[in-house]
Parts: structure tokens; C-alpha cells; sequence
């Protein structure tokens, strides 16, 4: 049988009205919402999706950078399309990536 | 790069929903786009293009992260990277991206895949037991 132990958290009123409606969508008591809330945040493999349980391991193991900085707006779809497009013609850009680490 | 570019077996790279990539990614990716923009290859205006998609999956937006997990470059990494030198052949920049991927492996076992097309670095992937992409 599992140990369990009480703990009482200080929250903001609407955090706590925000908590109470998530766990009612959920159709879960509020307990066992925040249960499996706070186990995600420590517990990698209770992450909420795979990407961000590759994060949290990767982050675990000392291994993940955070990226600094903002990003620039996003070309349209249609900007990306051309683009990507132009670039599949001629020298393909790995073998460009693999001259740029220099002569074997 | 199969991310930025319609070559061929770029449909297969990305459909790829969880993607680890070495730091020096950051780098590497531009300096590829701007060396096809130097060689005629690609206008400067498709190459910008090109950068900003590469600057939004590398940084994220507000409504979501960015689309690569990058590992970081730890003293571990680096040291891995030099003994691949040795044993491998590889040069330097392509031990450091096998040493990364290795690294991400050995923190998740999810991480067995390996997106290269560098004929040396692709050998040596598939020596240490990573699942090539494409294949064969």
C-alpha cells in the first residue's frame, strides 16, 4: 500500500477555481488531478506527451539545452513552400552541411 | 536539413514527431543555407525564409516549443565526440553529432533512430546500433 502524506499549498483564488473546473472536466476529484499534476512535473514518465517526456529525461541527464532568444516571424506556408522548394534544386544542403565539417 | 529543403526521403524525416538534434545545429543549418545562397543556388530571399523557419523550430513560439530537443554540448559530449575520432575516423564535427545522439540514447532509449546522410557518419551510426533514416 502506497504511504500518503498531506501536504496544504497557498494557491491564488482563481488558480484554485482553475484546478477545481480542470479536474471536473476531467471528471476526477481534485486530489487525484493534482496528484498526477505534480507527479508529471517530477516524474518524466508522467509527462503529458512524448516530446515533453523526451525533454524531461534529456533535462534530467544534464543533457538539454534551453534555446535563448525570440524567434523571428514564421515565413507564410506559402514562403516556406517556394523556399523549400528552391532549395531541393542543385547541391543538396547536407552534402553542404558535410563540406562544411571539412576534408575527411 | 531534409526539414528545409524538398530532397529526396525529406517527407520521411518529417514525419518524424520527436526531433534531437546537436547544439552545433545551430550553426551548421545557416551556414549551409548561406553557402547555397553564395554558390547561385538559392535566392537571398528564400534563404531568409529558410533561416526564420529554421529560427521558429529552433526557438519556439509563445503558443508552443520549439520542434527540436537540442542536446547540450557537456564536457561528456566532447569527450565522447574525441574517442570517436580515434575509433571511428569521424571527423570532428561528426563525432560531436554522433556523441550527441549517443548521449540522448543512453538518457532515452526512445532515442534509437538516426537521421544522417553523411556516407562515414552513417557507418558509423549503424556500428553503434542506431536505426539509420533513411535507411540501407
Amino acid at each position: 500500500m502506497l504511504a500518503m502524506r498531506q501536504i496544504s499549498l497557498r494557491v491564488p483564488e482563481q488558480l484554485a477555481d482553475d484546478l477545481r473546473r480542470a479536474a471536473l472536466d476531467r471528471g476526477t476529484s481534485l486530489n487525484s488531478f493534482a496528484t498526477t499534476t505534480l507527479r508529471a512535473a517530477v516524474d518524466p514518465d508522467f509527462s503529458g506527451d512524448e516530446a515533453e517526456r523526451l525533454r524531461a529525461r534529456l533535462r534530467r541527464a544534464g543533457l538539454l539545452w534551453e534555446p535563448e532568444g525570440v524567434a523571428p516571424d514564421p515565413p507564410t506556408d506559402e514562403e516556406l513552400g517556394r523556399a523549400r522548394a528552391a532549395a531541393g534544386r542543385g547541391t543538396p544542403l547536407s552534402e553542404l552541411v558535410s563540406e562544411g565539417r571539412g576534408s575527411r | 536539413m531534409k526539414l528545409y529543403a524538398d530532397e529526396p526521403d525529406a517527407d520521411q524525416v518529417r514525419a518524424l514527431s520527436e526531433l534531437v538534434t546537436a547544439r552545433l545545429a545551430r550553426v551548421e543549418v545557416p551556414a549551409a543555407v548561406w553557402r547555397k545562397h553564395r554558390a547561385s543556388e538559392l535566392s537571398a530571399e528564400h534563404a531568409a525564409a529558410l533561416i526564420r523557419a529554421f529560427e521558429v523550430d529552433w526557438l519556439g513560439l509563445p503558443s508552443r516549443a520549439g520542434r527540436f530537443a537540442v542536446v547540450a554540448l557537456t564536457d561528456r559530449v566532447l569527450n565522447d565526440a574525441a574517442g570517436l575520432c580515434a575509433t571511428e575516423g569521424l571527423r570532428g564535427y561528426d563525432a560531436v553529432q554522433l556523441a550527441s545522439a549517443a548521449a540522448a540514447r543512453a538518457a532515452d532509449p526512445s532515442c534509437g533512430s538516426l537521421a544522417c546522410f553523411d556516407r562515414d557518419l552513417r557507418q558509423a551510426s549503424a556500428r553503434r546500433g542506431f536505426t539509420l533514416i533513411p535507411a540501407g
